[in-house]
């Protein structure tokens, strides 16, 4: 694909009249704190596979750094999971719906400065959260495992982005809104509702018992369905119609879509409390929610799937399509999984095994990145004004990806299914279940170590780009970036 | 779809449903659940952990063994964690009153511990496993917390809680591990996971039942 015959293109397609002000006059609006989250939140890629690969290599080998216990298993799993979900796909998704919101909305993002300095506390908040679990600080609590000064820290973070975030919304130029605006709109709302409420009733002020427990279960479920889905839907259901050039089918449905996983996806949490202490109904108002959550996804499939069939050929060769592509087919395939394994009797089987654990990764590494990671080829570009300096490099990054991710979820869906038939059946001994695993941990470092190059190839691209753009004039490119942060301070 | 104000209210409402549904309910529907007192021995259960078993599940709580080892039993027809002796009944939400914060856990890379206070018995308490697992359990992949004890010099006898080291895993001649005071409040808090108690909710089978 040539350069900047692409972008000029698949603007064009974005632009259809009337468009107040040129997009270039957007992506400079959006640039300097979209390309703060994109930047911070690869960052956290890198240190959050870095841990989820010392949790594994701890496993196949326990005794190595056992003598420093901010090394134990324990400890890297929480921290490279919170790491994974608030700075990796948490700053991608805001750093791309901030783009997707200047773009749809045609209208420039409001007070950019402010957001970057959200930004650059969000990373604050995050890094003593991640050193708090490390040095044994961690709350306990499934999901919420940083401890409370840094998730109000968190919170504060999200609100200096929240806000102009939802005025630049509010801004959106007259006209039909578009679906990504309302998964948007949805998104922006619900995460801040969802943490304070997780924060107050389970962290700060924690109710006896099983109730921390099951508002956590809940968090969980919001922060899949409520938040992570529909940043990565709303980036969805923007570039597969703009760089096909083909409107969505059944777009009528989308509507649907929509109100069903805010409905269902609220209601979703608490099945994966299954089995456990906790009121029956609570169990199954969750499992009822997480089976009805297929009518979205269907739809989701209805609306994407014939639309990247009818061009194949381009989707096999675009740099975004085909992240995006696989990206659909995870979404789709995690939750038909998650749906079919909540019935009672599968979930006797799968609930608490490694197939259980695929499932989430598939849908963070799967659905979430790949969907983020495709749509940050599309939009760097635009707002750098230049082209990827290779496109080998991406290539990499995305055969990597994906045969790494094949070689994680594969196995552990296949051999987690072993495991929970086995634990089922009280004559065969635990410890021989459990050691017949170490293969799938073999697999796991295999897997990470392809993810983890592809990764790479994507930084190194990332950063080769940077270079190109501001060796010519660094010294431009630090005026810019001064006046616009003086704009956005005289324009309160 | 195309007035914001309305997309506003549907995406409050539906969330307020569920924010009503299973943070608000619950918390009604569990506030008053109080410890049960039976009525042939008079005594309470659940009980408040002591001090020392308190500051274990601190420790517990802080190295995250809960990203292997769950602690729930779940009921006989959703899974197999009865027949295999993790517990005489289901775990129920009583149970758990004085567990804070509940570690329920979400993987089982490792056997439950729910009831392993009752499952240790008589034996000794598990100071060879804390310190290195594979000394128990060859193939384990349980990570080592050595830092849980002391190596100090010992005239040729070990003193009585110094651990008792098999082959392959001895240290050198002329001195001792012995267990560190966070490593003594975490067996104490290891010991009283136990509910082998009958509950309304939850009664424990007679032994025709169980035949």
């Amino acid at each position: 694909m040539s350069p900047t015959g692409t972008i000029a293109k698949t603007d064009a397609l974005a632009d259809s009249p009337p468009a107040p002000p040129p997009l270039a006059e957007l992506d400079a609006s959006c640039q300097l704190p979209v390309l703060y989250f994109l930047l911070s939140g690869l960052a956290w890629l890198l240190v959050g596979s870095l841990l989820q690969f010392e949790a594994v290599v701890r496993l196949l080998f326990p005794d190595w750094c056992a003598i420093c216990p901010a090394m134990s298993y324990g400890r890297l799993v929480p921290a490279a999971e919170n790491a994974l979900v608030y700075g990796f796909a948490s700053q991608m998704g805001l750093g791309i719906g901030l783009w997707l919101l200047a773009r749809l909305g045609r209208t420039p993002l409001v007070a950019p400065g402010l957001i970057a300095a959200g930004n650059v506390l969000w990373n604050l908040a995050l890094t003593v959260g991640i050193l708090a679990i490390l040095l044994g600080d961690g709350t306990g609590h499934a999901g919420l495992e940083m401890p409370a000064y840094s998730q109000w820290m968190l919170l504060a973070a999200y609100m200096f982005v929240g806000i102009w975030a939802v005025q630049t919304w509010a801004h959106h130029s007259s006209g039909p809104l578009y679906a990504s605006q309302w998964f948007l709109l949805g998104a922006l709302f619900w995460f801040p509702w969802l943490l304070t409420t997780a924060q107050l009733v389970v962290v700060t002020f924690p109710g006896r018992g099983v109730l921390p427990a099951i508002t956590a279960a809940w968090f969980v479920g919001g922060i899949q369905h409520l938040w992570l889905t529909p940043l990565a839907l709303a980036a969805i259901y923007y570039f597969i119609p703009v760089i096909t050039g083909r409107p969505l089918r059944n777009y009528h449905l989308a509507v649907i879509a929509f109100w069903s996983l805010a409905l269902f996806g609220a209601w979703s949490g608490p099945a994966r409390l299954i089995g456990g202490p906790v009121p029956a109904w609570i169990v199954t108002s969750g499992i009822v929610a997480t089976v009805l959550l297929l009518i979205p996804v269907t739809i989701v499939a209805l609306n994407t799937w014939p639309v990247l069939g009818s061009r194949l050929g381009q989707v096999c060769q675009n740099q975004v399509l085909r992240f995006l592509a696989v990206a659909v087919v995870c979404f789709v395939l995690v939750n038909l999984g998650n749906a079919v394994n909540a019935f009672r009797f599968r979930a006797a089987v799968t609930h608490l095994t490694l197939n259980e654990w695929a499932r989430s990764f598939a849908f963070l590494h799967g659905f979430v990145a790949l969907t983020f990671l495709g749509a940050a080829y599309h939009v760097v570009p635009r707002l750098m004004r230049r082209d990827w300096p290779s496109p080998r490099l991406v290539s990499v990054h995305f055969w990597f990806s994906i045969l790494g991710l094949a070689l994680v979820v594969i196995p552990a869906a296949v051999d987690g299914l072993r495991q929970g038939r086995e634990l089922n059946d009280a004559t065969v001994p635990a410890a021989r279940i459990l050691e017949q695993l170490r293969s799938v941990f073999g697999w796991r470092v295999l897997g990470l170590t392809l993810m983890g190059a592809g990764n790479l190839a994507f930084v190194t691209n990332f950063a080769w780009l940077l270079v190109r753009c501001w060796t010519p004039g660094f010294k431009s490119a630090v005026a810019f970036f001064a006046n616009e942060a003086a704009k956005s301070v005289t324009a309160r | 779809m195309n007035h914001g104000p309305l997309i506003f209210l549907g995406i409050l409402f539906t969330f307020a449903s569920a924010w009503c549904g299973l943070v608000l309910v619950p918390h009604q529907q569990l506030a008053d659940l109080a410890p049960n007192v039976s009525e042939e021995t008079g005594q309470s259960f659940p009980q408040a952990r002591p001090g020392d078993a308190a500051q274990g599940a601190r420790l517990y709580t802080s190295l995250g063994c809960v990203a292997c080892h769950t602690q729930q039993v779940r009921p006989e027809d959703g899974g197999g964690d009865i027949a295999r002796g993790w517990g005489s009944r289901r775990s129920v939400a009583r149970d758990y009153l004085y567990d804070m914060p509940l570690q329920l856990g979400n993987q089982r890379l490792a056997p439950d511990l729910a009831n392993y206070g009752e499952r240790l018995g008589t034996n000794p308490p598990p100071y060879l496993h804390l310190y290195n697992p594979r000394a128990v359990t060859a193939g384990s992949f349980c990570s080592a917390n050595p830092f849980l004890f002391t190596r100090r010099a010992t005239n040729n006898t070990l003193s009585p809680d110094a651990l008792r080291l098999r082959k392959g895993f001895e240290i050198e001649v002329g001195s001792e591990l012995v267990p560190t005071r966070e490593a003594d409040q975490l067996v104490a808090y290891l010991r009283s996971l136990r509910f082998a108690v009958g509950l309304p909710e939850a009664p424990l089978k007679t032994a025709e039942e169980t035949k």
